[in-house]
């Protein structure tokens, strides 16, 4: 009565994976908005530099197009997120009934034929909410992936930002900052967007 | 392991109480499962929460035959009351479950759905079982806002859901009532905790001391039969309740 099993502690695992992702995503949300505005601040210092830091102006204001494309990316993939907590609910759901129907002892087999049929709609049940999940868990990370590569193109522009920063003549070293910031700031997203992939990866495992 | 045990048995009409299950964890509290059966349809009251169902359905089907199960009678709306709704469900889509109609969109939380429950009025009323009728009686506020207890006046039986409930030690846990003033302490702070209305307590007296009772079947506890029925009519009416009020209101406990 009452007792709890591994079934109990692997189902709470499929949750604990997803808030950690949740929480991920979240933590990328913010980071990417700080990108966004570093990349409006290089932007602006980029106007002080005038001529000479066009070059910067234009890495800058294709990492600002990044860093917004990438909490699209977020929005999406915190979507898929809560449906996935929905699937996982879901599944525990049915998976606990039928932990509390394999308990039912038929000692007349008044109802064997019944409990069996019960049980057999509930394991077609689960598998199905199982392929439902793990096709979610696939959309997940082909989605963290792109966000992942869109990540690696910030990565390169910040460089080119640091390298454009060095022409900006009397601006120089305060685009240099500007543009150590953002590189920073890049940097943290992609950490970020690969633990998320990862923490992905370990689930599928 | 629980067991079947018959209380009435006339023709088709039967009385069966599901009861004492030495088994279960110690953090549930344990529960009464009545099944009133006659003719071809059988109703079961307060059938328990989720954990208990394995333990219910298998003592159930150990000696009846659960397909014949068409209603479930919800005293109130409590966990420990109704929360299996969504297994028996599982097992009989078509099972439908009687409740007061307060708790029309609070229940289905437990599972089902529009078509699974039928609202009970505040006043009761009758409900038909396989050719004859029970009768709903009104019990709001003892303890639940939308209270209902279940008398079939050709048994003499009420099932009084938390009325009468006793929460005695495993060595004191008997069936059936055998020594009222022991049984009774085992009553005592379960009623007037539980119980918070004394015009509640009182309008419930009234109406139970002119039913023609044999047993008073609480859904904790032992069941009262006889002159022991009368005797915790009386005693329920002369209890002062509501003592969770005690801590914050100190002169209604000097009062008691």
């Amino acid at each position: 009565m009452g007792h709890k099993n591994n079934g109990t502690a692997v189902r709470s695992a499929d949750l604990h994976a997803i808030v950690r992702i949740g929480e991920g995503i979240r933590g990328v949300v913010d980071t990417a908005r700080e990108v966004n505005l570093a990349a409006l601040n290089a932007m602006l210092s980029s106007r002080r530099g005038g001529d000479n830091a066009v070059g910067f102006r234009v890495a800058s204001a294709e990492l600002r197009g990044i860093s917004t494309r990438l909490m699209e990316a977020m929005q999406g993939l915190t979507l898929l997120v809560s449906s996935m907590v929905n699937e996982v609910a879901q599944r525990q759901r049915k998976q606990r009934n039928q932990d509390y129907f394999r308990r039912v002892q038929d000692s007349q087999d008044r109802i064997g034929g019944r409990l069996s049929e019960i049980l057999g709609k509930q394991e077609e049940e689960v598998d199905r909410l199982g392929m439902l999940l793990g096709q979610s868990r696939r959309d997940l990370h082909m989605k963290a992936s792109r966000a992942l590569r869109l990540c690696n193109q910030g990565l390169t522009l910040s460089r080119s930002a640091l390298i454009e920063a060095a022409y900006g003549g009397e601006s120089a070293p305060a685009l240099k900052q500007v543009a150590e910031q953002l590189a920073q700031s890049i940097h943290s997203v992609a950490e970020m967007l690969g633990g998320v992939r990862a923490e992905l990866e370990e689930a599928r495992r | 392991m629980k067991k079947l045990e018959t209380l009435f048995s006339e023709g088709t009409h039967q009385w069966q109480v599901i009861a004492r299950d030495p088994e279960r964890a110690s953090a549930l509290i344990d529960t009464n499962e009545y099944l009133i059966a006659h003719g071809n349809e059988a109703m079961l009251t307060d059938p328990g929460g989720l954990e208990i169902f394995p333990v219910v359905f298998s003592a159930l089907a150990a000696g009846f035959d659960p397909r014949r199960v068409k209603w479930i009678f919800a005293s109130h709306q409590d966990p420990d009351v109704i929360s299996s709704l969504s297994l028996w469900l599982e097992f009989n889509p078509a099972l439908r479950c009687y409740a007061s109609r307060i708790w029309g969109s609070f229940l289905p939380h437990y599972g089902g759905d529009e078509t699974t429950f039928i609202g009970l009025p505040d006043e009761g009323g009758k409900l038909p079982l396989g050719g004859i009728e029970l009768d709903v009686v009104p019990a709001h506020y003892l303890h639940s806002s939308g209270n209902f207890h279940l008398y079939d006046a050709k048994a003499r039986i009420l099932f009084s859901g938390d009325v009468g409930a006793a929460l005695p030690p495993p060595e004191e846990d008997e069936l059936f009532v055998t020594d009222f003033d022991r049984h009774i302490r085992h009553a005592e702070g379960f009623h007037r905790r539980f119980m918070g209305s004394k015009a509640a307590v009182l309008d419930w007296c009234e109406r139970a001391a002119v039913m023609d009772i044999d047993m008073l079947c609480p859904q904790h506890g032992s069941i009262y039969q006889g002159a022991d029925v009368m005797r915790f009519i009386n005693w329920l009416s002369e209890l002062e309740v509501g003592s969770g009020l005690w801590a914050t209101l100190p002169e209604m406990k000097k009062a008691a």
